[in-house]
């Protein structure tokens, strides 16, 4: 769904676990990115009608790609750096 | 509760706007606080590669040089920028706690970074930008429909291209900008879905030659976009979008100039991601958070803070620069700033009376060469009604509530609850996660058929804090 592309350089990958699941990453990617490249766009299901939502605005504004931090912390995925062992959940 | 720190001069956003008005402060020597909640600094027209990636070539030279300067300038010893930190909440200085006049006017501003969990701004400047105005159409909220700028974004500040077939649709310079940035580092455009005719275009094209730079611009743009051989659907725009977890195929339809449908000229076109940009809209909630007066602009569908001259809102000590006071792109951004950032010393006594009015001279007239460029943008993101007809029943208009326009429709055309707030009373539009940002052009859109203008001129909204979703914990820190 979406790529890393060449042009840009990045440092030693990392692992963090989302839903159980372990995903690469690099440093300086936000949650999002990591989700986006490894093909996961829906990531919650809304409470009424139970349809899938995800990264929308990119920016922080629409609150759609929201993640749950282990500490109970929602987070925006678009806005938070992913760091080594970071485990998220997604609302799904 | 924690003991705000006292700053002199505050600014919330570091685009254009907010590192001017910091650069220039700082050089007459005030102490310049910037609080930006991305984790560089740049905004989103300077969107930057955070350290850890770096990019190898050029995206766009131009912007790139501009902000290179900026960057360089904003390393001052009177300039303190704490980046990653959203603000939550603006308040105002209790009386009893204020020791004279003058500072009861200060604002305390709440972030959730934990160093500066309370700041008391005796002048602040709300430069927040804009953010892309939704303009809907049904299965706009399923999962890779998303908007051109978070393309853009991903592409900007993490390296990172959609993969499969795009469609980029909406109307406007912004789509053809992302377009061939997007076919240059290597991605799949199958089509843009542009929303005005190709006699519209072209008549902006020839008003563009007054300014030969950005025309300049264009033109390299749809050379890229014309040599990768992708379609440009003029006088289009869609109409329908398909699939259960994922986007797989969207309906597009020719319109008339008031964006109507024709009838039987729908084509489905198969589709993994699409990208709508009609425009932006300026960010009020910063403004209205502290208490600011707004007016409703009826050609875009948003509030705007009130500003005078120098850009002093109608809250005193608070100052809007940029984008929030309406669309006009970065070089404008600037020089408001800069105003903003000369008002600001004026009155922390730094500058004379006599100096600052001829630097906001200069600054006003050269302000005024953008007026054009600015008008001519609000022409062509002008809201048009025949968009009614492109919204089913069903469609979605509140995101986050997941209210449908027919649900919205039968409460806002009774006059007993055709107003705002009735309808968040009734259906908690404006009451998740993103606060009205998404929904409320719509509904005003669609409100505006029931009231009359001067009714809906009338119509504000109050915003409550948390501004963005906020662990209680955050909450207690600050309490504590």
């Amino acid at each position: 769904m979406f790529k890393r592309i060449d042009n840009f350089v990045r440092g030693k990958p990392f692992k963090i676990t989302v839903d159980g699941e372990l995903f690469s990453a690099f440093p300086g990617e936000t949650l999002a990115t990591i989700l986006l490249t490894s093909g996961i766009i829906a990531t919650r299901k809304t409470l009424k009608d139970q349809n899938l939502r995800g990264y929308y605005c990119g920016m922080g504004v629409c609150s759609e790609c929201v993640l749950m931090i282990e500490e109970g912390f929602e987070v925006r995925a678009c806005q938070t750096l992913a760091k080594p062992n970071l485990k998220v959940k997604t609302l799904l | 509760m924690k003991k705000p720190l006292e700053k002199d001069f505050v600014i919330i956003g570091s685009g254009p706007a907010g590192l001017n008005a910091a650069i220039i402060a700082a050089n007459l020597g005030v102490q310049v606080t910037i609080i930006d909640e991305n984790p560089q600094i740049g905004g989103q027209i300077f969107r930057q590669t955070p350290p850890e990636i770096y990019r190898k070539k050029h995206l766009d030279k131009q912007s790139e040089d501009t902000f290179e300067k900026l960057n360089q300038s904003i390393i001052h010893n009177n300039i303190k920028i704490y980046s990653s930190s959203t603000v939550w909440g603006i308040f105002e200085k209790e009386e009893s706690q204020a020791q004279n006049n003058s500072e009861i006017n200060s604002k305390i501003i709440a972030t959730d970074n934990r160093e500066i969990p309370l700041i008391e701004a005796r002048n602040l400047l709300i430069a927040s930008g804009a953010y892309e105005m939704p303009v809907i159409f049904p299965g706009w909220t399923i999962p890779g429909v998303i908007t051109l700028g978070s393309m853009q974004i991903l592409l900007k500040s993490q390296g990172v291209i959609p993969e499969g077939r795009i469609i980029i649709a909406g109307t406007g310079p912004f789509l053809y900008l992302s377009a061939s940035q997007l076919i240059e580092n290597g991605a799949n455009v199958i089509g843009i879905v542009e929303a005005s005719s190709m006699l519209d275009w072209y008549a902006w094209g020839m008003q563009l030659l007054r300014f030969p730079s950005i025309m300049l611009k264009g033109i390299k743009c749809l050379r890229k976009i014309k040599k990768a051989g992708i379609p440009i659907y003029f006088g289009h725009m869609v109409v329908d979008a398909k699939g259960k977890d994922k986007i797989r195929e969207v309906t597009i339809s020719q319109v008339d100039s008031q964006w109507c449908p024709k009838r039987h000229t729908k084509k489905t076109l198969q589709t993994d991601l699409i990208g709508v940009n009609f425009g932006f809209m300026p960010s009020s909630y910063l403004t209205h958070l502290s208490g600011c007066q707004h007016n409703f602009d009826l050609e875009q569908f948003c509030w705007i803070s009130q500003f005078n001259n120098v850009y002093k809102t109608s809250e005193k000590n608070v100052f809007v620069a940029g984008d929030n006071t309406g669309i006009g792109g970065d070089k404008m951004a600037s020089i408001e700033g800069k105003i903003v950032g000369i008002e600001v010393s004026r009155l922390l006594g730094k500058l004379t009376k006599e100096k600052a009015n001829l630097s906001h001279k200069q600054l006003l007239k050269d302000l005024k060469s953008y007026n054009w460029y600015k008008k001519h943008l609000n022409k062509i993101y002008k809201f048009k009604s025949g968009f009614f007809n492109i919204l089913t029943e069903e469609t979605i208009i509140c995101r986050c509530e997941e209210v449908d326009y027919k649900t919205i429709k039968e409460i806002l055309k009774d006059p007993s609850t055709g107003n705002l707030k009735s309808l968040k009373n009734i259906l908690r539009t404006g009451m998740g996660r993103c606060q009205g940002r998404f929904c409320y052009p719509t509904i005003m859109k669609i409100l505006s058929r029931y009231i009359s203008t001067k009714e809906l001129q009338k119509e504000d909204f109050t915003v409550r804090v948390p501004l963005k979703p906020l662990p209680l914990k955050k909450f207690i820190e600050v309490s504590q």
